[in-house]
């Protein structure tokens, strides 16, 4: 094929057939794989105006330290916490940023027949505390899409809009007169509590080693194009 | 041969120069303060805060990323007219630009009359829908001994 495709090229046959080579190597590696190079969104949010009120993707970006399932599904827990966090800190947010400063003097005297000396030392201690707060009880926040990077980030966007505000109050109004209805048998426990089951760790136990479970990358964002 | 290789290496030196202009912090554009523009939705309030991280590592950039990001909000409380809550907090701020330049960090935040009105009525829509069907309760397991 390398041949068929090199013919009539007169002294670049070695380098055609090279390129023709990597042509078909390096795409195929590139397909491979996805990983958040091509992301719609980056660590931001956006907001715009629909019928009924607003549309929101805010979406969060978390470094991923290993290349390993744990620490994936960590990274994205947390990704989908800040991401609904940035939307909490648009709709209203604190500010607080006080300094304090603490100045101690020590004199001291000493006197002699015929001399005086005086020592003098100063301390200053300042410290500057600075806080940035928000939190609501919200509904209608919906996980969109993701996409991993392995061994370096996990992009998480949220979504808000009036229809999946309607959504969640539909099921939650749902679940709610189902409960009411027919409520549920009262919890009783006949043995040990989960509290009382729990047990500090042995400090003698060895730690189990093995191999990291690598997750390939991935970017899933068909949930973006029909929000 | 040798114009194939010419074509290849001006390509290479092409792709190179291009990966030098895109990489390393430039903040030129970025300063310290606050700016507020007039446009046709209303006055846009714009505030930059800088903070330097201790040294050149990840981990004292975030510390002054975060440092950065509390200053900005703070220069926009400063900013006369900046569109508040009843009970004095910022709503509709967004950070729109932000630039690190070795130990420098710089922070951009945003807020406009029409952004603290998006704020206002999704707090509002909220509020309602939490008034009309409440929160669900969660079911407590008894305590054992708790007669």
């Amino acid at each position: 094929m390398l041949q068929g495709t090199c013919r009539g090229y007169r002294s670049g046959g070695v380098i055609c057939a090279l390129s023709v080579a990597l042509c078909v190597a390096v795409p195929g590696r590139a397909y491979a794989e996805k990983t958040c190079d091509d992301y719609p969104y980056g660590d931001e949010i956006n907001i715009e105006d629909v019928e009924g009120g607003t549309r929101i993707i805010a979406t969060s970006s978390v470094a991923v330290d290993f290349d390993d399932v744990d620490a994936v599904n960590d990274a994205r827990d947390e990704a989908t916490i800040s991401a609904k966090a940035k939307i909490v800190h648009f709709l209203e947010e604190g500010v607080c940023s006080d300094d304090e400063i603490d100045k101690a003097v020590a004199t001291t005297k000493s006197m002699q027949v015929d001399t005086k000396s005086v020592q003098r030392d100063e301390t200053k201690k300042k410290v500057k505390k600075l806080c940035n707060s928000a939190s609501a009880v919200v509904r209608g926040f919906v996980p969109l899409a993701s996409c991993l990077t392995p061994g370096k980030e996990m992009r998480v966007s949220v979504g808000y809009k009036p229809e999946t505000l309607k959504q969640a109050e539909g099921v939650a109004g749902a679940i709610g007169n189902s409960i009411n209805r027919t409520p549920p048998p009262g919890a009783t426990s006949h043995g040990p509590s989960t509290a009382d089951k729990a047990t500090a760790p042995s400090a003698d136990k060895p730690r189990a080693t093995g191999p990291l479970n690598p997750a390939p990358g991935y970017s899933d964002t068909k949930n973006l194009d029909k929000f | 041969m040798c114009r194939h290789l010419t074509s290849l290496l001006g390509v290479v030196l092409l792709v190179s120069s291009a990966s030098m202009a895109l990489a390393g912090g430039d903040c030129s554009g970025f300063a310290p303060g606050t700016k507020v523009v007039n446009e046709a939705d209303g006055k846009h309030f714009y505030a930059t805060a800088r903070a330097e991280a201790l040294e050149d590592s990840d981990g004292s950039r975030e510390i002054a990323e975060s440092e950065a990001r509390i200053g900005a909000r703070t220069f926009l409380l400063k900013i006369p007219g900046v569109p508040r809550t009843p009970n004095g907090k910022l709503q509709g701020v967004t950070e729109v630009g932000k630039c690190v330049a070795g130990t420098d960090v710089y922070v951009t935040v945003h807020v406009s009359q029409h952004s603290a009105a998006q704020a206002q009525a999704l707090r509002r829509q909220i509020a309602d829908s939490l008034r009309r069907v409440p929160v669900l309760p969660v079911a407590t397991p008894s305590r054992i001994g708790a007669d």
